[in-house]
């Protein structure tokens, strides 16, 4: 069990730096959000199949719902600030 | 001398029974989750050296169908662990992880369907203007 819950969090560690690199190198958000939170939600998946309480439960209801929000305002936004 | 269904599969070997099939399937989503993601990273890293961002876009649909497949081994698994919820706490619990699984698998069905779509556009040469 503490393998796969030590595996979860190299994958959110991994998010995070693929991320920051991402937007360094790319200098857009957009991609650099999309991979973090693909990672994170790899992340979150693995520990809910060994972790059945609630607040593991939650933490996915929040990651999709952050997906969600968080991706679509950025799009509206910086396709309404493009020239 | 009789013998009888529940003789041959008494209920405790029978729950003993499900519940190694409930593990062994679950242990394959996260296999294959796993893998993905391991395979994505590398992938990420490399697109990231050649700073190409198409290459990147691809990476990332590549993982979501690995999501898709893992969350369908864990569907499986909360099916078949229905069969042995003996209160409604557990079943409480099960239906919500179900959901949730559910919900997950369309919304990254709908991204991979969107990703592709704006791949396909990108690849295919738009077609010349008449004169």
């Amino acid at each position: 069990m503490s393998v796969v819950v030590n595996a979860s969090w190299c994958l959110a560690i991994a998010g995070i730096m693929l991320g920051l690199c991402a937007l360094l190198v790319f200098r857009q958000p957009i991609p650099a959000l999309r991979v973090m939170i693909e990672l994170f939600t790899a992340a979150g998946l693995l520990r809910l199949s060994v972790d059945l309480s609630w607040a593991a439960i939650l933490g996915v209801v929040v990651l999709i719902a952050v997906r969600r929000l968080v991706t679509r305002s950025l799009v509206t936004d910086l396709t309404r600030s493009a020239p | 001398m009789d013998l009888y269904a529940l003789d041959l599969l008494p209920e405790s070997a029978l729950r003993t029974l499900v519940d190694t099939m409930v593990r062994l399937v679950e242990a394959c989503g996260a296999v294959v989750i796993m893998i993905g993601a391991v395979v994505a990273i590398v992938k990420f890293v490399a697109a990231l050296g050649r700073r190409d961002i198409e290459r990147f876009s691809s990476v990332r649909l590549s993982l979501a169908r690995f999501l898709v497949l893992g969350l369908e081994f864990q569907l499986a698994a909360d099916v078949l662990r229905t069969a042995i919820s003996p209160s409604f706490a557990e079943i409480g619990k099960l239906a919500a992880i179900a959901a949730i699984r559910t919900l997950l698998n369309y919304v990254l069905n709908r991204e991979i369907a969107q990703e592709q779509r704006d791949i396909d556009a990108l690849s295919s040469p738009r077609p010349a203007p008449p004169p």
